[in-house]
Formats: C-alpha cells, sequence, structure tokens
C-alpha cells in the first residue's frame, strides 16, 4: 500500500523531483515549491496523508523498489519508473486509496480521529456499565468536544451508541476488509482496548508504514462519508461538524495576495514588507494556484499564459529549465511558474465541464 | 475535631478498611502535625493525601518529582471520580494551561513539578490561595543520600515558609535511617512525627541465577514462562534490549508479550498499561519508566533481566508483585559482564574529574562574561547533558554563576565542587557495590535485602529464597488466561458495543 503510493508519486513527479519532494508532499509541507509540485503534477489528493512520517522511512521503501527493479534512480538522485514498476503499479485497485483528499482536507482529519476514538471509548463504556476509565484520547480540547456532547445528548445517548455502531458497521462492509480490520483493532472502548501500531502490524503481517497509510485511508473515507449524509451518519456528521476544507494559503501570502487585490505593484510590496522579491513572488505564485479567480494580468496577460502552457505540453515536462530553454528565455522563471499555476486552473475547470 | 474516617474512606474511595499505616498518617495531618511517612510501595501512599485534602478542604499542594508520574496519577484520579484535581507542568497546551490556571483554586490536589514551584507568579498565587496540606512525594529526592538526589527539591524549605508553613506531609517507599534523617534537616522541619513502616513483602519469594549469556538469560526466562502462566514484568536497563527480548518471546512463547518504555509514542504507551491492567497481555518487557501510574493488583512474577543500580530501585520495582497479598515472586538474572552496564550509567551521568578541569580552566578565561550555550559546551567538551547540567548546577548553587554569567570561579570555589564530586562518585559505585555484593549473598537474601532499611525483616509467608527453602524449580503458576481468539472485525465491533450475540 505504501510501496503503491511511493510509486504513485514516481510515477507522476516523471523523474522530475528527487526523493524530497515525495517527501514533502506525503507530510504536507506548506511551501510553495510543494504546493506547486502537488496541483502540477496531480498530486494534490496525497498532499500532507501522511504527516508522521519520517525520512529515512521514506528513504528505505525507495531504496527497496529500487532493488526490486520498479524504479531506477539517476545520478541527480531523481527517480523514475520502470517497465516493471508501471506494470505494478497498474496491478493494485485504484479502490484501495481512492478516498485520499489530503490538499483540502489533511488539516482537520486529526481532529476528527481524535473525536472519533474518544466520543467511541465513552459511549461504548457507557453502554457496558463502565464509568471510570482513562480516556484514550488526551488532547484537552477533544475532551472538551465530548464533555459538551455529553452534556448536549445525555437522553438521547443510548440511541446514539446503536447509531454510532450501525454507521461504522455499514460503511465499513463496503471498506476494503484489512483495512476495515486495522480500524477496528485500533478501538478502545466496552472493556477491550486497542491495538499499538507495533501490535497490529505483527497481527496482520504488515509494515508500520502500511497499517499507518490504510488507517489514514479509513479516515478518509469515515469522514468524507459522513460529512456528506448526515442522514446516514448522524453520530459519525456529529465528529465533523465544523471541520472545513482548508484554504491552504500561508499567511504571509495571503497578506501579499491582499496588497495585489488593493493594487499595489510588486516593488510597492517589496519595500512595505521588507521582504524578498522572491518571497513576494512566491506569494503571488501560492495565490495563483489556490485562488481560482485570482487574477494575475498586472504580471502576464493571457496571451502569454496561453503561449507557456502550450509549451509545456508540446514538451509534456513540468521543468521550468527545458520550457525557459525552449522559450528562448522570453520569460523569466517567475512568469513561468506563474503561467503554469493558472494553467493548472484552465485544465481542472476544463475537466469538471467535460465530466459535467 | 474528630472524623469518622472510615465512612469517609468508604463513601469517597469505595475502600472497607485502611491499608498499613495509611490511618496514622492522615490522622497526624488532620491534627496539623508534620509527618515523615516511609510507607513501602503498593501500600496506597497516595491515599494519604487524597483523603486529607478532602476533609480539610482548599488546596493540597503535591511536589512530585516526575511529570509522567503525575500525569498517570491524576489521569487515574480522575478516572476514579475524584475529578477536582491537576497537575500543572510544562507539557500542557496553552488553552488547557490557561484554564487550568485561571482556575487553580477551585482544585482540591494540585500536582507540580519542584521546578514548577520556583515560579515567583504561582507561588504568589498559591500564598493567595488557601493551602492546607503541602505534600513531598518521593521525599528521598531531596537527600543526596538518596538514590535520585534533585536538586530542585532542596528549595522546597523556602516555599513551605513563603506560604506560611501548611502542614507538611514527606512521603517515601525506600528511606534508610540517614535518608529520613536528611530530609527533616533539609525541610528545616527538625521535629516531624516519624512514621515508619516496614518495607519487606512477606509474600515475595527472592531467586538470583546467573548466566553465561545474554541469550542463555533469554532461554531460562522461556523455560520459566512455559510452566508459569500469571502476569508478569520483565525489566531491562534498555530500551533496545525490552524490544528485542520481547521480539524473541513472542516467537517462543504462547504467552502475550509487549514491551513498553519511555521512548513510545503517547498513545501506544497508554494502550500497553490498559491492555495489562485489562489481563490483555500476560508477560511485559519494559524499562522502569513502566510502573509508577500502574496499580494492577495481581502481578505474579517479576524478572529483571539486567542489574538496576541501587537496592532501592530493585526493591520498588520488585514491589509491583503481588499487591493482592497473593504469592509472587522475584527473579534476577546476571551475567558476570552486568555489573558493567550500570558503572557505564553512572559514568555518563556524572563527569570525570578532568572533565572538570578543562571545563573550568576554560571558565576562568571567560568570568564577568556570559557562559556559552548549553549545545555549545557539551560539543566543546564532549560531555553528555546530564555531566553539563551537574556543572551547571554546581555553579549555580556557590554563587558563581548568575543569570548566566561568570563570576568569581576560585580555587576554593573549585576545590570545593572536586570534593562534593567525589562524594557522589563514591556513593554511586557504593551503591552498585551494595547491589553487586546482594546477588552473590549465600545466606538469607531475604534478610540481606531489607536489612539496611528496617530492623527486622518480617517471616514470609512464602518460600523465603534461594539461600533458604525456594528454589524456581518448585514455581507453579496455572492462572487461567483469556483465550486469544483472533476474530473478525465485525465480531470485535460487536464485542465493543456490547452488540448482538452472545455478549
Amino acid at each position: 500500500m505504501f510501496e503503491h503510493l511511493v510509486l504513485t508519486c514516481v510515477d507522476r513527479f516523471r523523474g522530475e523531483r528527487t526523493v524530497s519532494g515525495i517527501f514533502h508532499l506525503l507530510n504536507g509541507k506548506r511551501s510553495s515549491q510543494t504546493l506547486q509540485d502537488a496541483k502540477g503534477y496531480e498530486l494534490d489528493r496525497l498532499f500532507g496523508i501522511y504527516p508522521s512520517l519520517k525520512r529515512e522511512q521514506l528513504e528505505s521503501h525507495v531504496q527497496s523498489l529500487k532493488d526490486e527493479g520498479l524504479i531506477q534512480i539517476n545520478e541527480q538522485s531523481f527517480p523514475s519508473m520502470t517497465q516493471k514498476g508501471v506494470q505494478r503499479l497498474a496491478s493494485v485497485p485504484v479502490q484501495e486509496m481512492k478516498y485520499f483528499d489530503g490538499m483540502v482536507w489533511h488539516d482537520v482529519i486529526p481532529t476528527f480521529v481524535k473525536r472519533v476514538h474518544l466520543l467511541l471509548q465513552m459511549m461504548a463504556n457507557s453502554k457496558a456499565g463502565i464509568h471510570h476509565y482513562v480516556p484514550i484520547v488526551d488532547d484537552f480540547g477533544t475532551q472538551q468536544w465530548v464533555r459538551t456532547v455529553y452534556h448536549q445528548f445525555q437522553d438521547k445517548l443510548p440511541k446514539m451508541v446503536g447509531s454510532m455502531y450501525e454507521e461504522i458497521q455499514h460503511l465499513l462492509k463496503k471498506h476494503p476488509s484489512i483495512q476495515a480490520d486495522l480500524f477496528v483493532y485500533r478501538l478502545t472502548g466496552g472493556g477491550v482496548i486497542g491495538m499499538t501500531m507495533d501490535q497490529l502490524k505483527r497481527e496482520f503481517e504488515l509494515n508500520v508504514e502500511d497499517v499507518e497509510v490504510m488507517l489514514q485511508h479509513t479516515y478518509y473515507y469515515l469522514f468524507l462519508e459522513s460529512k456528506k449524509s448526515k442522514e446516514h451518519y448522524p453520530v459519525l456528521h456529529l465528529c465533523t461538524k465544523g471541520l472545513d476544507a482548508t484554504h491552504l494559503i500561508t499567511r504571509s501570502a495571503r497578506k501579499t495576495y491582499q496588497y495585489i487585490q488593493q493594487g499595489l505593484s510588486m516593488q510597492e510590496i517589496i519595500k512595505k514588507r521588507r521582504l524578498k522579491k522572491s518571497t513576494i513572488q512566491d506569494h503571488i505564485v501560492e495565490s495563483a494556484l489556490i485562488i481560482p479567480d485570482f487574477s494575475i494580468t498586472s504580471f502576464l496577460n493571457e496571451e502569454d499564459v496561453r503561449e507557456i502552457n502550450k509549451i509545456e505540453s508540446q514538451l509534456n515536462t513540468k521543468k521550468l529549465k527545458q520550457i525557459y530553454e525552449a522559450l528562448d528565455g522570453k520569460y523569466d522563471y517567475f512568469e513561468l511558474r506563474l503561467a503554469l499555476a493558472k494553467g493548472q486552473h484552465a485544465i481542472k475547470e476544463g475537466m469538471t465541464q467535460d465530466e459535467a | 475535631m474528630r472524623h469518622d474516617l472510615s465512612t469517609i474512606l468508604k463513601e469517597n474511595f469505595g475502600f472497607d478498611e485502611f491499608r498499613e499505616g495509611q490511618r496514622e498518617v492522615i490522622t497526624d495531618v488532620l491534627e496539623g502535625k508534620d509527618v515523615l511517612g516511609i510507607l513501602p510501595t503498593g501500600t496506597g501512599k497516595s491515599l494519604c493525601y487524597q483523603l486529607p485534602a478532602k476533609v480539610l478542604g482548599g488546596t493540597t499542594l503535591v511536589v512530585s518529582p516526575l511529570i509522567s508520574l503525575m500525569v498517570d496519577q491524576v489521569k487515574q484520579l480522575k478516572a476514579s471520580g475524584y475529578k477536582a484535581v491537576t497537575a500543572v507542568n510544562s507539557f500542557m497546551d496553552q488553552p488547557e494551561r490557561n484554564t487550568v490556571l485561571k482556575n487553580l483554586h477551585k482544585y482540591s490536589l494540585v500536582y507540580i513539578s519542584p521546578e514548577m514551584l520556583q515560579n515567583d507568579w504561582l507561588q504568589q498565587r498559591f500564598k493567595r490561595m488557601r493551602v492546607n496540606l503541602f505534600v513531598i512525594d518521593e521525599a528521598h529526592c531531596i537527600s543526596q543520600w538518596g538514590h535520585e538526589f534533585r536538586t530542585d527539591y532542596l528549595k522546597l524549605h523556602q516555599v513551605i515558609e513563603y506560604l506560611g508553613h501548611p502542614t507538611v506531609m514527606a512521603l517515601s517507599a525506600t528511606a534508610t535511617p540517614d535518608v529520613q534523617q536528611d530530609i527533616m534537616e533539609k525541610l528545616k522541619i527538625p521535629h516531624m512525627k516519624k512514621r515508619i513502616y516496614p518495607m519487606d513483602k512477606q509474600n515475595i519469594s527472592f531467586a538470583v541465577e546467573e548466566c553465561n549469556s545474554p541469550e542463555e538469560k533469554t532461554d531460562r526466562i522461556v523455560e520459566i514462562l512455559k510452566k508459569n502462566q500469571a502476569p508478569t514484568m520483565i525489566y531491562f536497563s534498555s530500551r533496545q534490549w525490552a524490544e528485542k527480548v520481547s521480539f524473541e518471546l513472542r516467537d517462543r512463547l504462547k504467552q502475550r508479550v509487549a514491551f513498553y518504555h519511555g521512548g513510545m509514542e503517547q498513545t501506544d504507551r497508554m494502550l500497553v498499561q490498559q491492555q495489562f491492567m485489562n489481563n490483555q497481555l500476560d508477560v511485559i518487557c519494559c524499562t522502569s519508566a513502566f510502573g509508577m501510574g500502574v496499580d494492577k493488583k495481581d502481578i505474579r512474577i517479576v524478572i529483571h533481566f539486567h542489574l538496576p543500580p541501587q537496592l532501592e530501585s530493585f526493591i520498588q520495582e520488585v514491589g509491583r508483585a503481588g499487591r493482592d497479598g497473593g504469592a509472587a515472586v522475584s527473579l534476577l538474572l546476571f551475567t558476570r559482564q552486568d555489573h558493567y552496564l550500570p558503572q557505564r550509567l553512572i559514568q555518563s551521568e556524572l563527569p570525570e574529574k578532568n572533565d572538570l578541569q578543562r571545563v573550568f580552566s576554560f571558565l576562568k578565561r571567560k568570568e564577568g562574561r556570559e557562559v556559552p550555550e548549553d549545545d555549545v559546551m557539551i560539543e566543546q567538551f564532549e560531555l553528555s547533558e546530564s555531566q553539563w547540567n551537574f556543572i551547571k548546577f554546581q555553579l549555580e548553587e556557590e554563587g558563581a554563576l548568575q543569570e548566566g554569567e561568570l563570576v568569581g570561579v576560585t580555587p576554593e570555589l573549585i576545590q570545593e565542587i572536586d570534593r562534593f564530586l567525589e562524594e557522589r562518585w563514591m556513593y554511586k559505585h557504593n551503591k552498585l557495590n551494595e547491589m553487586l555484593k546482594w546477588i552473590h549473598v549465600s545466606s538469607c537474601r531475604r534478610e540481606a535485602l531489607y536489612k539496611p532499611f528496617q530492623d527486622m525483616v518480617r517471616k514470609p509467608t512464602v518460600p523465603c529464597c534461594d539461600g533458604c527453602d525456594f528454589r524456581m524449580e518448585d514455581l507453579s503458576f496455572q492462572e487461567e488466561s483469556q483465550t486469544y481468539d483472533t476474530f473478525s472485525w465485525e465480531d470485535r465491533l460487536k464485542l465493543i458495543f456490547k452488540q448482538g450475540d452472545g455478549v
């Protein structure tokens, strides 16, 4: 599963990004480079889905993929797919990770998980008549949240316990069974204590990265399904309350964005904010990536945007250097990045129109 | 004022009777007497202040040396229904901290670390509140003859004074008569009521065995646990060993084995503790980090895979066995090479003499200026963190380091620190030697273990030790263990929610 994830990244990055690029993507690093990669290579669903990943873990998996001949790594340490790797990638059912939607939700998933775990413990324990127990989630905010729910719904509690069981049971039945196993064996409540990551890994003969990725995927699945339908999954839906999509723009970039909206020029912003030119440029690219209707005409006209994106698709690369050279240095790197960022939205919008 | 303590005990804590020493200590503080209580592990030390806290009202402050221990205790108290309790510590996140500090006066029990207690703002806050009882847990930390000397404990007497001398209760599980005397001196309360109870466990049998290699130790454990089925703890001196042996035991035994150490992620640590409490695990391979907050009554076997650095730790760890009063056993395994391990531990804790000299000649040239950052010093002189901390604290203590600046690094001062360092080395080595001596005792082991701590060692209710009438081979615990069926997730979910068939 984790292997599949890494292969997907290598495949989409097309030999144009290093292992670090993959690491930052899965980790959810908020830099304009990582954000642009995520969008540009259509890996935004995997952005930030494995926040606890350590670099060594990724590197050892990359090494074994290489040893197996699934990927190759060139002398600039850019990994790319081999024929065998492409076949392997195609053999895994997409269904097993289709619910990841990291770019939009990675920020709120941990809160959702903590709520589910603690609420479930509270409910299952109350059903089992266990009134004194150590809360499985230490986090103060989550404990307060569960306390509030408890006081708010005190008289409905027995009904909610039954509902929570039904909801989880119903959703997991439609989910890959190994992922359902991991999720349920991790739960604590009703006198049953959940398993540690190490125990899960041994019990189901997986590596720890697979356990983590499968758990995360199940969390996204439960979150998205229950967020959608209050009617079918009232208790889980409660756990998604107030958890909204992230607008992945850094505070600093937002400020730059606001100045541009007010009509300030780049020079003026540089002076006002006392930041380097390259930083302000990063902010502008970030805004262009994330805010669909952000107008960039003060930096680049529409024709230029089109020309750059055309070259990009002809060359079939995201490598700025190649695009730069193909255009004989007509545009600087900032303009190229900006045009490509804008181009993303054009593609996306085109796609949704087709689908509709 | 007279209280019906038995009724209070029953109503608030659900117990029918006091354990040894509890009633006496509680009565003392309710009468306003300062008390020094030496109560062995497993006798419910914490009840000694929890109950008075209820009766006295106001605030009871509990100084406790380990944050993890405090947090565990608070969790357990809350779990048992005692809600007005908190632990002020540096690990709280901002919202929690704000809430706690704002409502500090509403808590009846406040746990705090000695470092935190030095905070002026907190001290003023406590002074305005009604602190009726000042508890010093693990009071042996105040004595440099105690096995876990903590320099911050030395400043406690100032705080007690500042708070207008509330009733003081000093508690410890292991303190020799010397240490007891030192505790009272350092607290500057010479006339504490002493309540000393014997720490020998009459229901534990002792054995020590020599092995030729670590592998042989593991084989021996497998052999024993194949014949005996009962809750078991195995203590290790390092995390790696705890993990390694747990994996091997898991493969070679039918029992359910897990490891536990301070390097694990918080949730997983809690899960392992809870599984053990809940009898979902039979054997725990752990470091000394395990157990402080765990009050499992039916542990039958405690095995030491490595030597503890002193008898006090050994006694505390062994004391986790048989808290229900039933028969239990302690087995220590050692190889000839083993005493190097604790020795290395001591070395990494204390600086060596020529380390001191190098650091001091460097610092002398820095006089009147700031001392470099900790990391810089540690790297430049290749010290461990605790070695540098030792030096730094000594400089502070002697007034040579004031607000990060060096003043008056005199030869006398250096000599003084030198002398103290030597004392600590000697002390730690003596402690280790006591431990080593004990494993080679050929007469009664129980007698040799407890004699330094109490006048008379009681007669055991079980076979005594391998110096007397006990043989490991005679051991036979056959407790029923829950079957370890692998359920489908659907069955497990039903079990959790108590749904449907068979539940």
